[in-house]
């Protein structure tokens, strides 16, 4: 959904939903167009994309038969921050991409929005997630209340386990908390689910870092096995001359000071410098933010950017310019950032990614004007926890795990979601914490060795 | 030649298939969105593969002829859940 110009400036628009949720009767009416695919054989599209598994067309059926609650445990059999991923999940790449109305040039089912209709619904009426089986004795700490960890932490205490979740951080939610754009979700609804996880007998303890090697033995010295859900750290630290100057932001503080109200001036002109999901992000905030003009720049073209491309053309939409093939060389200005220094690039011969390396056009250096430029240029990888655990192998940075069972290569650490895959999506995050539930389960009940 | 009544079926489920009603517009062709359904040798629809059908009933919505019946089970028990994660 585009919002105009008017829209944008309007008060609230920073924290509006982009797709205002559903009544009663649109719910039913769009819930009534699903076709409810899916043979024994060969399940329906989009359950088929889902990374969480969610029966679609089984929670859309509830719907139509106005069982918001039914339709709600649905969506929680498969994924316990189904709420959250409602608001956040890039839809339109996966279940509503894959739809079958979809292929006939058909508008998609909403299936993005019934879910959000469906647990809002059930969490005014107060609905319970799921039953707890009989505690069994053992312990699993969960390191991270992100949506790998929290999730990894239901799925634990449903299968009996006593769980204990750290996060260094005041408030859950990790990314979904403090970096996903508020226009998609700003806390809401992370405290109802939060607290249902709670209710299954997981002990929060947030605020509480395990930021050194005694720690981390103390904690693990405690359980029986011991989940990552670390994420990834801080924005890369790419350095341009005039970093320092005020007006100068990386992404990720950015985010966290407009979803914790303190959003930053930002002027009439924003560069966002960076191709990914999160200068898209940055970039609308900036439009929502009162900035007149807000331009992306990104060192390769725009069929080499990382964002998805429906969320290029809703801000490009929104009045977003792009400046493809543009390098910032510094940032300048007099004890404020007043301008940025950029560079022409050309497209060279592929790397060994294959992905074509940006080359620098001679004598091609230009300015351009902005009172707030923010780089987007995606996560660290953490290096310090890894580095503690004997024999945990990592690639570059990433922790390496069994697909199946989610297992690092210390037998009694398991790991899902960014710190594994690098940086991808909630429901990506939701998928692996659910392996890696199964696969502690397996290793601490025998039921099946774990090579 | 097949059969002019089919009866494709996929477990529980089926396809029910009236060819002597076809009269090979490709309408269903062209709508089916897993590619399963062409036209034989006399120009009458069939079903190539049953096990990649996601009985989304869009065939039976486009036929002008009612060549296309669905069976499944109705209610809650009608859907089967996709295989589960990693060897689960």
């Amino acid at each position: 959904m585009i919002a105009t110009r008017a829209a944008l400036a309007a008060p609230g628009a920073l924290f509006a939903a982009l797709k205002p949720p559903l009544g009663d009767s649109l719910a039913m009416v769009e819930a009534d167009r699903c076709l409810e695919c899916g043979g024994p054989a060969a399940p329906a599209p989009c359950v088929a994309a889902c990374p969480a598994g969610i029966d679609v067309p089984g929670f859309i059926h509830a719907i139509t038969l106005g069982d918001a609650i039914a339709a709600a445990e649905t969506i929680f059999a498969e994924n316990l921050l189904g709420g959250s991923c409602a608001r956040v999940c890039p839809a339109e790449e996966l279940c509503e991409g894959a739809c079958v109305l979809d292929k006939e040039g058909r508008r998609p089912v909403e299936i993005a929005r019934l879910q959000r209709y469906a647990i809002d619904r059930a969490f005014a009426r107060g609905v319970k997630v799921r039953t707890p089986a009989a505690p069994n004795g053992r312990r699993v700490a969960v390191i991270g209340a992100g949506p790998a960890g929290l999730v990894c932490a239901g799925e634990l205490a449903i299968l009996g386990y006593a769980v204990t979740v750290y996060d260094a951080r005041p408030d859950y939610g990790g990314l979904i908390r403090y970096a996903i754009a508020p226009y998609r979700q700003v806390r809401e609804p992370l405290p109802e689910e939060v607290a249902r996880i709670a209710s299954l007998g997981v002990e929060l303890r947030m605020g509480l870092a395990v930021d050194s090697p005694a720690r981390l033995r103390n904690v693990e010295r405690e359980v029986d096995a011991v989940f990552l859900g670390v994420g990834l750290g801080d924005d890369v630290g790419v350095r341009y001359p005039g970093d320092a100057l005020p007006g100068v932001w990386n992404s990720l503080p950015f985010i966290e000071a407009i979803k914790l109200g303190r959003s930053p001036r930002v002027g009439a002109r924003v560069v966002v410098i960076g191709g990914g999901n999160t200068a898209i992000d940055v970039a609308r905030e900036a439009l929502r933010l009162g900035a007149g003009e807000v331009t992306i720049v990104y060192r390769r073209g725009e069929a080499e950017m990382p964002a998805y491309p429906h969320e290029v053309a809703e801000a490009r939409a929104e009045g977003v310019q792009f400046r493809w093939l543009t390098n910032p060389l510094r940032f300048l200005g007099n004890g404020r950032l007043d301008r940025v220094e950029c560079q022409r690039m050309q497209l060279g011969p592929p790397d060994q990614g294959g992905r074509r390396r940006p080359e620098p056009v001679p004598a091609s250096e230009f300015v351009l004007f902005a009172d707030t430029a923010v780089k987007a240029l995606g996560q660290q990888r953490r290096t310090e926890l890894l580095g503690w655990i004997e024999g945990l192998e990592t690639d570059r940075g990433l922790i390496v795990i069994d697909a199946a069972t989610g297992q690092s290569t210390h037998p009694k650490y398991f790991a899902g979601g960014d710190a594994v895959n690098g940086g991808d999506t909630v429901v990506a995050a939701v998928r692996s914490a659910k392996i890696a539930a199964r696969g502690i389960h397996r290793y601490l009940s025998g039921a099946g060795a774990v090579a | 030649m097949k059969p002019a009544l089919e009866r494709y079926t996929q477990g529980a489920w089926a396809l029910i298939v009236n060819r002597r009603w076809c009269k090979g517009c490709n309408l269903c062709v062209a709508a089916c969105p897993s590619r399963i359904l062409a036209l034989d040798e006399m120009e009458l629809v069939h079903v190539i593969d049953i096990s990649k059908c996601v009985f989304c009933g869009l065939c039976a919505v486009r036929c002008p002829d009612f060549v296309f019946i669905l069976e499944r089970l109705n209610g809650k028990q009608r859907r089967t859940v996709p295989a589960p994660l990693g060897e689960g």
